[in-house]
């Protein structure tokens, strides 16, 4: 469904101490605009429209979707990482804009470019860089384990490359941060996320009882592989969904070695290992990944 | 890999010998067949020989208690063994007192190098039993950080049926559970039960020697390995180097066929009583089989290289014991093992293929000298091994 934009005028009479407020971006139900908060710090500001049953959503959907937002918000709020994009100045609130809804508050506003936009690119990245992009992402992981979440959206579209030296890739939008011991929120066979993505145990029916951090790590596995070779091994092309579904399921990925022969084997094989099928083939323990990361360093 | 002896009924000073002759690198000793107040005079005998030396608990054999025919042995002397009430297993209640007190029973013998816990036997993978088996499993260490046990290396027992291995995603997901423990142990000791036996209440070999079966016990030794853990695999035998070629830190093998192979059938007594004593084999690692002592004979007159080349084949000259026999065999393992665990699991599979396709090509020259009695069997075996290695790769996601 299209959701209505409200326009910048409608959110500077809401937030009259922000100032240089501008639309950004917008995807799914999120609205993004940039602002200069009261103190002069440039921050993102979210509004996150809340439909009603005349959008032809059902009133537990749209429970579903509060929910979410707020659990979004929850779990940025327990993240110490400098890895996850921190919350703002703008604490949440529910406001009306015309006849619409919004959750609205704020988080840092990063500079920079996603690192999709790298992929595919000449030339290709080399150890350094993949080397710092995985390491970042284990971070990311850490911090999810730590707080007892699943990102659940790990992919370069959510990675930002901020240019920064203190933080140069930092983890955006937890949307669909799954709470390890929290209430489902999520109704139906099929969890949310990006297919391209999804570790495979993510597209059998009972994947609430198997998913856990490894399924962040294949994400995460699978964004490098990618951002190495410069192709999806499961999506190479636009292709209908039940073909990539197949490929998750069942097709193996050409090993990394095929794709960069100048990459250390050690390093292709982590890569390839942590996007098996079977998670219990994949790291179980961050602490032996980051290990082993360390002995291709060396 | 290591080979452990796999203790027993009679073990006289086979263990002793074994140890010394350095053709073991440990025990696993039987509380079975160890009396508690008679434990520590076994163990200060293997002292003086280096070698690792654990102690099962046998806890699972305590679903045989109360039964007519049961045989338990000493393990009814041990003070952990006893059954708890059914709902105190599935609640947990009962779980960390019984692995206290089996760890309890255990420190008070110094010599053992690691401790072994308690579990039950998991008959499936998606089973009640499968989640109080993972809950003991999950407590192991718990239970020896609060004893202050930091000195010894915690194993967790994880006992199944040979239908867990086959069972598909179930046996994925027991997979999955054992390497995501929030507390996990150090190792795992690992036996696989057979359920068939014969008229005479012996196993039935090809209940074990089964594609599925043996990639599913190399799939556990390969997923727990590279997850950092330790496993040392009980009656795993002549499947012990395919074990180790998945990075399986021990393997164990014994002098009776219920040493060489799991059953829970070894706990209940057989129908049928008496039957003469087995026949003394030799294990020949061309061949990949355990021979009777007069096929050996035969054998070797065709085909000298039946023989392992090895101290112990002298023992096969003239008239063969029991412990000559379990040094044979434990000499045999070893040298197996070293010709085909290198840590290349690569090229370790590629060298035990390569020794079972020479094996049957053996076997067809030992045919066609005449002597075609049980070759059969031994085809099937070694067809058995060559498809669960095949199998195993396959489930591994190796290239």
């Amino acid at each position: 469904m299209r959701i209505p934009i409200p326009n910048t005028e409608q959110i500077k009479l809401l937030l009259p101490d922000c100032a240089e407020l501008s639309y950004v971006a917008s995807g799914g139900f999120k609205v993004v605009f940039r602002a200069v908060n009261g103190v002069g710090k440039v921050e993102a500001i979210k509004a996150i429209y809340i439909p009603s049953e005349s959008d032809g959503l059902a009133p537990e959907q749209i429970a579903q979707l509060v929910a979410r937002a707020q659990r979004e918000i929850a779990a940025l709020r327990l993240c110490r990482s400098p890895s996850i994009v921190k919350l703002g100045s703008l604490a949440p609130k529910l406001v009306t804009l015309g006849s619409c809804t919004y959750l609205i508050y704020s988080e840092e506003f990063l500079p920079g470019q996603p690192l999709v936009e790298g992929v595919g690119k000449q030339p290709q990245p080399d150890l350094t860089t993949l080397m710092a992009v995985f390491t970042f992402l284990v971070d990311v992981i850490e911090e999810m384990i730590r707080i007892q979440y699943l990102h659940r959206d790990i992919k370069p579209a959510n990675i930002m490359v901020t240019g920064i030296a203190e933080r140069p890739y930092v983890i955006l939008d937890m949307g669909i941060a799954y709470k390890v011991h929290g209430t489902e929120l999520t109704q139906g066979a099929t969890p949310p996320g990006t297919l391209r993505y999804m570790a495979p145990e993510l597209l059998s029916p009972d994947y609430k009882d198997v998913m856990d951090f490894r399924c962040d790590l294949y994400s995460a596995a699978l964004s490098i592989y990618e951002l190495a070779s410069g192709l999806h091994p499961f999506a190479p092309k636009p292709e209908n969904d039940y073909a990539t579904i197949y490929r998750i399921m069942k097709e193996r990925p050409e090993p990394l070695e095929n794709h960069r022969g100048d990459l250390p084997l050690q390093f292709c094989r982590i890569i390839d290992r942590c996007i098996k099928k079977n998670p219990a083939l994949r790291y179980a323990r961050t602490d032996l990944l980051c290990h082993d990361l360390q002995e291709v360093q060396q | 890999m290591k080979i452990f002896a796999q203790d027993g009924y009679g073990p006289g000073e086979k263990l002793e010998q074994g140890l010394s002759d350095k053709v073991i690198d440990g025990a696993v000793l039987s509380a079975r067949y160890r009396h508690p107040e008679k434990f520590t005079e076994k163990a200060d005998s293997l002292l003086p020989h280096e070698g690792e030396l654990l102690l099962d608990p046998e806890f699972y054999a305590t679903s045989s208690i109360g039964k007519p025919n049961a045989k338990l042995g000493s393990l009814e002397e041990w003070d952990y063994f006893s059954a708890p009430r059914r709902s105190t297993l599935i609640t947990g209640t009962a779980i960390q007192p019984v692995i206290r007190s089996a760890f309890e029973s255990q420190l008070r013998f110094e010599h053992l190098s690691g401790l072994v816990a308690p579990n039950i036997y998991i008959e499936s993978a998606d089973s009640i039993d499968a989640g109080i088996a993972l809950n003991f499993i999950g407590q192991a260490k718990l239970v020896a950080k609060t004893m202050d046990v930091t000195d010894k290396p915690v194993f967790a027992s994880l006992v199944l049926s040979r239908d867990v291995l086959a069972s598909g995603a179930p046996f994925d997901d027991l997979l999955g559970a054992l390497t995501a423990l929030s507390t996990p142990p150090d190792g795992f000791y690992v036996l696989i039960g057979s359920g068939a036996v014969d008229e005479d209440g012996r196993h039935i070999r090809s209940d074990i020697y089964h594609d599925h079966v043996i990639a599913g016990w190399m799939l556990i030794n390969y997923v727990l390995s590279i997850n950092g853990f330790k496993v040392i695999n009980g009656c795993s035998d002549l499947l012990s180097p395919l074990l180790g070629a998945c990075g399986a830190y021990a393997g164990a093998s014994g002098w009776a066929s219920s040493l060489r192979q799991f059953s829970m059938g070894r706990y209940i007594k057989p129908a049928a009583q008496g039957g003469s004593a087995p026949l003394i084999r030799y294990v020949s690692n061309a061949l990949l089989a355990r021979i009777k002592q007069t096929d050996y004979d035969n054998y070797s007159s065709v085909l000298p290289l039946v023989s392992n080349g090895l101290p112990s084949d002298k023992y096969y000259e003239g008239e063969t014991t029991r412990p000559q026999e379990s040094i044979q065999t434990w000499a045999a393992l070893n040298k197996l093992c070293a010709e085909c665990c290198t840590d290349d699991i690569t090229s370790d599979l590629a060298t035990i293929e390569g020794r079972i396709t020479k094996a049957v090509g053996y076997w067809s020259r030992i045919a066609e000298s005449g002597f075609t009695s049980g070759v059969e069997a031994h085809y099937e075996h070694l067809e058995a091994m060559r498809d669960g290695i095949s199998l195993f790769r396959k489930w591994a996601e190796l290239t």
